[in-house]
C-alpha cells in the first residue's frame, strides 16, 4: 500500500514535471522568438501584456490528444509491421478492447507474416506482449515493438517511422483521427468496439469522434455484429466494406464454484467514472430490490468491481456492497464462477465483456438495452435485457433470481460465446487481410 | 542582414553577369527603405516586394519567374560570402550546366566560420532529411571521414537557403512544390530533379564556403504538419530500404553522431 502511494507520487511528480517542462520550453520559444523579432527590428504582434497564443499551442493543452503525428522514414531494413496504436500501454489494462486490440493485431500480423508494433500514442508502460499474447494461446513467432510516442517534440508533433507496407490499426478515435492525417498508402484498420461519440456530451470531443467515422479510409472491423448493424443505423456505411466479429471469453469452464456458499452472491459491474456504466442507477436498481422484498437481504451478499475507488455502500435494506476494486484476471474469473446473479448495465451499443464471461460461468446477467441491443440471449440465456432506468433492472435482478442453478449452468454449456480467440478471429482478419 | 548579403555577393560574384532580385515578403516599411536605399548603387538589383502569406515556395518560384538569367541562385538574405567563399560561384555553375546535373549546393557554415551547416542533404534512417555533418567543425569533417567536405559529391539534396539550378530545369518539373510551405520543398525539388534525371550536387571548390548565419532567423518558426506530410510523401520514393540514404548511406564513424 505504502509503495504504491509512493510510485503514485512519483508519476505524479514526474507528469507536473513533464507539463512544466512543456511550458517552460514554450516560454523559451516565445522569449527566443521575441529576441529574434527585436534583433532583426521586427515589431511584435503582442500588444502590451496580452499573451497570443498559437492554435497548434493551444490544441495541444486542450486537445493532447489529437497531436497529429509526423511520418518519418523507416529505419533500414525494417519489415513491414502491424501497428497498433493505443492511447494507453499499461500491462494492467491488458483486459476488455485493450486485449481485444493487441489479440486483433497480432492475428492480423500473423495472417500477413509481418511484425507487430503497439504503440502508446498518450501514455506509454511497459508490457510483455508476446506473454499476454501466449496467455490467450496465441504464439506470435515475429518481432513485438512496444514504443512510446507521448512525447511532443519542439513543433507540438509526435514522431512514428513509417514503412509504406505497414498495416496500422486504432480503436480509440483519437487515434483514428491522427491516423487518417498520415499519407498511409493502405487503408488502416478501425477496431470499433464502441460508439464512441456517446462518451461525450454535444462537444468538439464528440464532433471529432464522430468525424473520424465519415472518412472513407479506413476499414472497419466491429467487434460484435451488433457493433457493426449500430455503425449502420447510425448512417456510417463506410462500415459494408469492412466486417464484424464475436468475441472469445476465457476460463469458461469454471462452473462448478457456486454450490458451496453460504449467501447466495449477486455482483455488480462497477465503474461510476464511465458514465455510461449507469453505475447510480444500478446501486439504486440494487437498493430498491432488497428494499421491496424482491430479494431477501438475508440471503444475498453483494460485490462490486471494475474500479479501485469505490467505497463500501451500505444500502437501506442493510446489506453493504464490497467492493473488490479492479482485481487481476485471474482473481476476476475465480470470482466470477462464485457469482449466482450480477448486474452490468452499460449504455452502449454492444454487450460489454463481464455480461459476456459471467453468462458463460453460469451466472444470470441482467444488462442493459440501447438501442439495437434489445435481446442477448442469443448469445446466452443466461443475459436479461432490461430498459435502463433502475426499476427495470430492480425486476430484471428479481427475474434472474428465479433462475435455478441447474438451467443457468445449462445455458452456460449451451452459451452462443466464443471460447478461443484465433477462431472467433480467423474468418473477420482473413477478410481485412484480403481487403488491404 | 540582407544588405550585408547583397553586398558580400558583389564582393565576391562570378565572372558571368548576375541579376540580383531581392524579394521582400512583408517586410516593414523602414526596413524595406533601407534595403532599397542600400542597394541603389547596383544598377543591376532589384527590389520587389511579394506580399503575401509567407510560403518559400510560392516566394521562390514567383522570383524565379521574373529573374531573366539562364541560371539561377536562390539564397537565403541571411547569407553572406566571404574571403573564403571567392570563386565559389564560378565552380558551382560550371557544375549546373553540366547535362546531367540538377540542383547545386555548397558548404555552409555557421556565422561564426567553424561549424558546418550545410553540406549536402541526406535522408536518414527512422528519421528525416537531414544537414550531413551539421554542427561538426569543419576542420573535423573536412578531411579523413567518410565523405571528406572537401570534395565534389553527388547528394540526395541541397539545401535552398543557397541552391544553383538551371531555369530550363527548374521550369521542367514545375519549380518548388507550393504545397509545401517552411521547409522540405528543397528536399522534394531536387528529388523531383533526380527524377528528370539531373541529379543533385555538393560542390566543394576544395572548402569554399558561405556564411549561413541561420540561428539568428529560424529560432520561433513553426513547421507546418503539411510539410512533414509532404516531405515524408516525397522522401520515401527516394529513399534506400536497405541503405539508407542512396548517395550518402550510414557509415559508423568515431565521434560522428550525424553519418
Amino acid at each position: 500500500m505504502y509503495k504504491k502511494l509512493i510510485v503514485r507520487a512519483v508519476r505524479k511528480s514526474a507528469h507536473l514535471s513533464h507539463k512544466s517542462s512543456l511550458k517552460l520550453s514554450r516560454y523559451s520559444k516565445r522569449v527566443e522568438h521575441r529576441a529574434t523579432q527585436i534583433i532583426s527590428g521586427q515589431k511584435s504582434l503582442n500588444v502590451g501584456a496580452q499573451r497570443t497564443t498559437s492554435i497548434d499551442e493551444l490544441l495541444l493543452e486542450n486537445l493532447p490528444q489529437i497531436t497529429p503525428i509526423k511520418p518519418m522514414l523507416p529505419a533500414t531494413g525494417r519489415k513491414p509491421t502491424v501497428t497498433l496504436l493505443l492511447p494507453t500501454v499499461n500491462k494492467n489494462l491488458f483486459f476488455g478492447g485493450v486485449a481485444t486490440a493487441i489479440i486483433s493485431a497480432s492475428l492480423l500480423a500473423k495472417q500477413k507474416n509481418f511484425n507487430l508494433r503497439v504503440v502508446a500514442t498518450f501514455k506509454g508502460g511497459h508490457a510483455d506482449i508476446k506473454s499476454f499474447l501466449a496467455g490467450n494461446g496465441i504464439v506470435f513467432n515475429g518481432e513485438i515493438e512496444l514504443l512510446n510516442i507521448s512525447v511532443v517534440d519542439n513543433f507540438n508533433h509526435r514522431e512514428l517511422d513509417i514503412h509504406p507496407e505497414d498495416i496500422y490499426m486504432a480503436s480509440a478515435w483519437p487515434d483514428a483521427y491522427v491516423l487518417e492525417l498520415l499519407p498511409l498508402k493502405r487503408k488502416f484498420v478501425y477496431l470499433m468496439q464502441d460508439y464512441e461519440p456517446i462518451f461525450f456530451s454535444n462537444s468538439d470531443e464528440r464532433v471529432l469522434a464522430e468525424y473520424t467515422y465519415a472518412n472513407d479510409n479506413y476499414v472497419a472491423l466491429c467487434n460484435t455484429k451488433l457493433m457493426y448493424d449500430h455503425m449502420l443505423f447510425m448512417g456510417h456505411d463506410n462500415v459494408k466494406e469492412g466486417t464484424w466479429f464475436e468475441p472469445a471469453v476465457s476460463h469458461q469452464d469454471k462452473t462448478s464454484n457456486k454450490l458451496n456458499k453460504n449467501k447466495k452472491r449477486m455482483f455488480v459491474y462497477a465503474r461510476p467514472r464511465v458514465k455510461r456504466n449507469l453505475y447510480y442507477n444500478a446501486l439504486m436498481a440494487i437498493d430498491d430490490v432488497f428494499a421491496s422484498g424482491g430479494l431477501n437481504p438475508d440471503e444475498w451478499e453483494v460485490f462490486a468491481a471494475g474500479q479501485d475507488d469505490v467505497p463500501e455502500i451500505k444500502l437501506s435494506s442493510g446489506i453493504t456492497i464490497k467492493n473488490l476494486g479492479k482485481m487481476s484476471m485471474g482473481e476476476y474469473y475465480d470470482f466470477t464462477s462464485t457469482v449466482d446473479i450480477a448486474l452490468t448495465p452499460m449504455m452502449a451499443p454492444h454487450p460489454n465483456y463481464p455480461t459476456l464471461e459471467l453468462a458463460s460461468v453460469g451466472a444470470a446477467v441482467v444488462t442493459t438495452k440501447y438501442n439495437l441491443k434489445q435481446d442477448l440471449s442469443g448469445y446466452s440465456k443466461n443475459i436479461i435485457t432490461t430498459e435502463p432506468d433502475y426499476k427495470s433492472m430492480s425486476l430484471g435482478l428479481i427475474q434472474a433470481s428465479k433462475m435455478n442453478e441447474k438451467t443457468k449452468l445449462k445455458n452456460a454449456s449451451t452459451a452462443n460465446i466464443n471460447k478461443n480467440w484465433i477462431e472467433a478471429l480467423k474468418g473477420p482478419i482473413d477478410k481485412i487481410s484480403k481487403i488491404i | 542582414m540582407t544588405l550585408d548579403c547583397v553586398n558580400s555577393l558583389y564582393s565576391y560574384p562570378p565572372e558571368n553577369n548576375i541579376e540580383v532580385l531581392l524579394i521582400s515578403n512583408n517586410s516593414s516599411k523602414e526596413e524595406l527603405q533601407k534595403v532599397v536605399h542600400g542597394v541603389d548603387r547596383y544598377s543591376n538589383t532589384k527590389v520587389l516586394e511579394y506580399n503575401n502569406p509567407f510560403n518559400f515556395q510560392k516566394i521562390n518560384n514567383w522570383g524565379a519567374e521574373q529573374a531573366t538569367g539562364r541560371i539561377l541562385l536562390f539564397l537565403n538574405n541571411d547569407t553572406e560570402l566571404v574571403k573564403q567563399s571567392r570563386g565559389l560561384l564560378d565552380d558551382m555553375i560550371k557544375k549546373a550546366i553540366e547535362e546531367e546535373v540538377g540542383a547545386v549546393g555548397c558548404l555552409l557554415l555557421y556565422g561564426d566560420a567553424r561549424h558546418v551547416q550545410h553540406a549536402g542533404v541526406r535522408l536518414v534512417s527512422g528519421g528525416g532529411a537531414e544537414h550531413l555533418y551539421i554542427h561538426r567543425t569543419l576542420d573535423d569533417v573536412k578531411e579523413g571521414v567518410a565523405y571528406p567536405l572537401v570534395k565534389d559529391r553527388r547528394v540526395t539534396a541541397v539545401t535552398a537557403a543557397a541552391l544553383m539550378v538551371e531555369k530550363s530545369k527548374f521550369k521542367k518539373v514545375g519549380g518548388f512544390d507550393e504545397e509545401f510551405i517552411v521547409c522540405g520543398g528543397d528536399v522534394d525539388l531536387c528529388i523531383r530533379l533526380n527524377d528528370k534525371g539531373y541529379g543533385a550536387w555538393y560542390v566543394s571548390g576544395g572548402c569554399k564556403y558561405i556564411l549561413h548565419k541561420e540561428s539568428t532567423t529560424r529560432s520561433g518558426s513553426k513547421i507546418p504538419y503539411i510539410d512533414y506530410l509532404k516531405s515524408y510523401e516525397s522522401y520515401i520514393n527516394a529513399y534506400d530500404f536497405k541503405t539508407g540514404d542512396k548517395f550518402l548511406p550510414f557509415k559508423h564513424e568515431r565521434g560522428s553522431i550525424n553519418v
